[in-house]
């Protein structure tokens, strides 16, 4: 009993802990094709890449090779499975990420492996093997099977409840030679100033083309200079550029496009249980973007620290693989480098460097006519043969080199054996593998064992970016929202918010707490907040022939009436719903989706605008927008029509505006 | 030395203040509105006379008016600076600061380089230093911003109405002076939006809200002349220079770039098809726009551009003093009969308040008649303003002539003369 009553008082001495992720999720290094046989039954990457498979197999014997990839799906290595154990620089990709944790004085370090107990496994015998198992430090590996985001694994950790404190979150592929303990305090600080601080994301400096920066990279964020509070976040660049509502105008901003996600984020300790509570928020993407647009509700807000110095990077894909593969050998990311004897095995021999960033252990037996360098490692127990060349290269232990092989940009495990006269670029060798006689291997490949596969790079964000706000509203009908399986679930969505503002009507409930109830039902029925909004508008217009039994027999000036005070008390929660362009749009389309459906709304149609109109619900622009647009809906026309004399009121005041 | 080689001065002054006509009214142009003894127009001369400017020639575009001629001309021969105006006719609509310049170009009035000074800046401003950044960096636009001098602490007179402060948007990079993006929020409706292009071109810089654009521009010749060929092209004319020709010019720096690399090479001794044509004719890349800004957080200004700011100008008095010295007077030929209570009151010239007057905060113009037992409490006067015996005032503004009748009683009002003002209050 006496360890457990250790383990209880130092969690209350605030023990500094760390979650690790072990693979990516969605992305794979080697390519979208490894993160769908990751995740079989989810299809990350929309229809777009189902054709693709045919090639994505690259080998000299093609036909052995296509069958192999169909073959291959149900076993893949575990090695493969876990990309924080491919080697860069001889060592695994996990051990630099560790190193890094515990030099900043991690106590509690939880890795967790989203691949099974298979993929646990490995991650534990080399945690095992190596001098990581020696450390004072208590590292958990933590597997499941039935994890397939980001926002799984924080929602199981959460459930597991071994997580008190402020933590720091570190994504696969994260080298960093950056003091974390100081970030944690930094967020601290921030955390007294704001209580609503959840998030302190930790970007570094680095032009857009910069050879260790993904293409992928491309966020777009405006800070407050002043706090270095998150503003705006956007994964891309919009292509109508940057858009600020000009009540968000702060004193002094900061926009920022040269920076990347180092993949480490500074966590408070409510960030788990966000994260149950919204069981839509899958990525750290989605996090921060539902964050920042609930930010007037929810009172929480995300930071964003800017490093300017030390080093910080993360492998997403293979461009960026190769980049940090040189900026170690280069020793950008002292003292991540190849000769510092982190993570290794307690006997391993130590690597020397010699000049131009020549990595060597004493007993590498190499030619004399083998040109090795610059910038290369060569492992313990390797046999380097005649006239070979080994540039931009990491070869591990126990490996063969034949004579006259050419070997550049290559990352190759232990105990791999290329024959003579080879021709490697550009390539991942695992552990164990066998390049036979004269092959000249296509750059961008990954090998394992005896197969060869291509190296895909993942498609770009504009695909399945969810950012664009027009697109919303342009579809019409055939929006996803009422499409497919969700519409039942939509109706019954939409039943219980007519409840909650039937309800919050007669009782007079606070419109905070109608929003917090409408937003658990919207949990409760996976809806996203688009599907909200739409439910809330329909909600608010057809409130009243459902309160009143002689609403349509009335007249229409008492109907319009009866309307408008219920319109007017929502005002405000409609507010918190419509706060964009976007949201305009869809409650112009949703007034005239209800103004079709409800042939007696359609003469109100006019005044229902105009309030919302004052009150800055809706802007002049898209109204003009919604009006010039073709209607989808059979009494568009007729809406129109009706609303023809407040179009052009609207007209000449601008007209008078601008004349002034 | 200063730099000054081929620099050209212009003086924009044909603004009818159309926000802050109450006070006025149209008799007054806005560039000779009084305050410390002097007209608005005195105080951005006497800085370019100060700078170095003394002896130098300085073009003036004012409307077309005698008086106002003369006056602008005796303040010249005072400050030592040679004036030449270039006059826009009276009758004519009022014009955007855009198309009066684009005007005096067309007149040949504009040759060269131009600094280009709007009237109502009030402040000590740094010109040299604002030139040597121009001539450094060998910038195609330069613009300076100061920081605005703390609004005023008492409440506008008039009917009720929260003062907003519309503030100036200046994207700059600190490190090299670089201006990435300027735009007014008075100007956007709802949002601010930041081209790609200008993203893609500075991938990182500050977007700052809270300095003030003084209006103090270096332009290239080069540049105003796209002023006039903007008139060829058929976009939208620019009417104002802040706020559409300036902002527009900023932006180009992305565009030019792009528009550079994307155009194909032309091949050689190729006969050149009807396609081709178009990409032959542009032979010489035209010089890329480089756009930059001084940026003086320690220096104040104001901008005398609304009945607010005028009033802080005037209650600053001691302020005006600093970036002045020996320049400002007391008013002249003003009476003050006794038995008064008069506190923070500031009277222009030619003033007589009557006997028993209890005056609080009050601010007149120049010829403005108090009779006896008036009492005033944050008012404004306007010139030859008359106020009856007896009468009591709060919070109101007095216009132009405008006589309040004895014993009236007037709270949160716009007291004007319908004829004085263009639109109705």
């Amino acid at each position: 009993m006496a360890p457990k009553v250790h383990i209880l008082r130092e969690e209350k001495e605030d023990i500094f802990q760390a979650v690790l992720l072990a693979d990516n999720f969605g992305y794979s290094i080697f390519g979208p094709q490894w993160a769908e046989k990751r995740y079989p039954n989810r299809n990350i990457f929309g229809d777009d890449d189902d054709d693709d498979d045919d090639d994505s197999e690259y080998g000299d014997d093609k036909q052995k090779g296509e069958k192999d990839i169909t073959q291959e799906e149900p076993e893949i290595d575990p090695n493969l499975s876990q990309e924080c154990l491919i080697p860069l620089g001889n060592r695994k990709l996990l051990d630099y990420s560790l190193e890094a944790l515990t030099v900043s004085g991690v106590q509690d370090i939880f890795i967790y492996c989203s691949s099974g107990v298979k993929g646990g496994t490995a991650i534990k015998d080399h945690i095992r093997n190596s001098k990581w198992s020696d450390l004072n430090v208590k590292i958990s590996v933590i597997s499941s099977e039935d994890c397939d985001s980001l926002g799984d694994a924080l929602r199981d950790l959460d459930a597991k409840g071994m997580i008190r404190n402020d933590f720091i979150l570190m994504a696969a592929g994260v080298l960093t030679n950056i003091a974390l303990k100081p970030l944690l305090e930094d967020h601290r600080k921030i955390m007294k100033l704001d209580k609503g601080a959840v998030m302190t994301l930790i970007h570094r400096k680095m032009p857009v083309g910069h050879r260790s920066r993904s293409v992928r990279d491309n966020q777009s964020i405006l800070l407050d200079h002043n706090t270095g509070k998150v503003l705006a976040y956007s994964n891309k660049i919009q292509d109508k550029g940057m858009k600020i509502p000009t009540e968000n105008l702060k004193r002094e901003m900061e926009v920022i496009l040269n920076t990347v996600d180092t993949g480490i984020a500074v966590c408070s300790s409510s960030v788990l249980p966000l994260f149950t509570d919204n069981f839509d928020f899958v990525s750290i993407q989605d996090f921060i973007k539902n964050i920042l647009m609930n930010e007037e509700v929810m009172g929480n807000t995300i930071y964003l620290r800017q490093m300017k110095t030390g080093y910080a990077n993360r492998i997403v894909d293979f461009d960026s693989f190769m980049g940090v593969s040189l900026d170690v050998l280069e020793r950008w990311s002292y003292p991540l480098v190849p000769d510092m004897p982190f993570g290794s095995n307690p006997g391993d021999p130590v690597y020397h460097m010699g000049a131009n960033f020549v990595y060597k252990v004493a007993n590498v037996i190499a030619s004399r006519d083998a040109i090795i360098g610059p910038v290369a490692v060569v492992g313990c127990e390797t046999t380097v043969g005649k006239c070979v060349t080994i540039q931009n290269s990491s070869i591990g232990r126990r490996c063969f080199v034949g004579q006259n092989s050419v070997i550049t940009n290559a990352q190759i495990g232990d105990g791999v054996t290329i024959e003579d006269g080879c021709k490697i670029d550009r390539c991942v060798i695992l552990d164990g593998a066998c390049i036979t006689l004269d092959r000249n291997m296509p750059p961008n490949s990954l090998i394992v064992g005896d197969r060869t596969f291509q190296i895909q790079n993942n498609p770009t964000e504009d695909d399945e970016s969810d950012e664009d706000d027009d697109d919303y509203a342009a579809n019409g009908k055939d929006n996803m929202m009422y499409g497919g399986h969700q519409e039942a679930d939509f109706t019954r969505f939409s039943e219980e918010v007519m409840e909650s503002l039937h309800r919050g009507f007669t009782d007079n409930v606070a419109l905070d707490n109608l929003f917090v109830e409408i937003q658990g039902s919207r949990t409760a029925n996976f809806m996203y907040f688009d599907h909200a909004t739409v439910a809330v508008i329909k909600g608010i217009l057809g409130l009243a022939p459902r309160l009143y039994s002689d609403f349509l027999e009335s007249s229409l000036v008492i109907q319009w009436n009866k309307t408008k005070v219920i319109v007017v008390k929502y005002t405000e929660l409609l507010k918190l719903y419509v706060k964009n362009l976007a949201g305009q749009e869809s409650l112009l389309k949703t007034i005239e989706e209800y103004a079709n459906d409800c042939p007696y709304f359609r003469p109100m149609t006019m005044q229902l605008l105009h309030y919302y109109y004052d009150e800055d619900i809706l802007s002049q622009d898209v109204i003009f927008k919604w009006y010039k647009k073709e209607s989808l809906y059979e009494a568009g026309a007729e809406i129109r029509n009706k609303v023809q004399k407040f179009i052009e009121w609207l007209e000449t005041a601008s007209e008078e505006s601008e004349d002034e | 030395m200063l730099w000054t080689n081929g620099l050209q001065v212009v003086v924009l002054a044909a603004g009818r203040g159309s926000r802050m006509t109450e006070l006025i009214g149209s008799s007054v142009p806005k560039c000779l509105i009084p305050f410390a003894g002097n007209p608005l127009l005195f105080y951005p001369l006497k800085c370019l006379a100060t700078n170095g400017f003394s002896g130098k020639e300085v073009l003036i575009i004012i409307q077309e008016r005698d008086d106002i001629r003369r006056t602008v001309l005796k303040l010249g021969e005072k400050l030592g600076l040679l004036i030449d105006t270039f006059e826009i006719p009276e009758e004519s609509e009022d014009f955007g600061t855009a198309e009066s310049l684009r005007l005096a170009m067309m007149a040949k009035k504009i040759t060269r380089d131009a600094l280009i000074l709007s009237c109502d800046i009030v402040g000590d401003l740094p010109i040299q230093k604002l030139l040597d950044l121009h001539g450094l960096r060998d910038s195609s636009f330069t613009s300076l911003y100061m920081t605005s001098i703390p609004p005023s602490p008492t409440q506008l007179p008039g009917p009720k109405s929260k003062h907003v402060v519309e503030r100036d948007i200046v994207g700059v990079i600190e490190e090299t002076g670089e201006l990435v993006l300027m735009a007014s929020e008075a100007d956007l409706d709802e949002e601010l939006i930041i081209p790609t292009n200008t993203l893609k071109k500075f991938p990182n810089f500050k977007l700052l809200t809270w300095l003030t654009d003084c209006h103090v521009y270096v332009v290239k010749k080069k540049v105003l002349d796209k002023l006039c060929d903007k008139l060829h092209d058929g976009s939208d004319k620019h009417l104002s220079l802040k706020g559409e020709f300036l902002p527009w010019v900023v932006q180009q720096q992305g565009a030019a770039d792009g528009g550079s690399t994307s155009q194909p090479p032309v091949e050689k001794f190729t006969y050149p098809s009807s396609s081709h044509y178009h990409n032959q004719k542009v032979v010489e890349k035209p010089e890329p726009i480089t756009c930059y800004t001084l940026i003086q957080e320690e220096k104040t200004c104001v901008r005398i551009n609304s009945i607010h700011n005028y009033m802080l100008v005037v209650q600053s008095l001691d302020w005006l003093k600093g970036c002045f010295p020996n320049s400002t007077a007391r008013a002249k030929e003003t009476k003050i009969a006794r038995g008064g209570k008069l506190t923070g009151v500031i009277l222009g010239d030619h003033c007589t308040v009557g006997e028993k007057c209890k005056l609080t905060n009050v601010i007149s113009l120049d010829h403005v008649k108090i009779e006896d037992n008036v009492e005033l409490v944050n008012v404004i006067v306007s010139s030859n303003a008359q106020i009856g015996k007896g009468a009591v005032l709060s919070q109101c503004l007095v216009g132009p002539k405008y006589q309040v009748q004895a014993g009236g009683k007037h709270t949160n009002e716009h007291l004007t003369v319908i004829e004085e003002t263009f639109f109705e209050p």
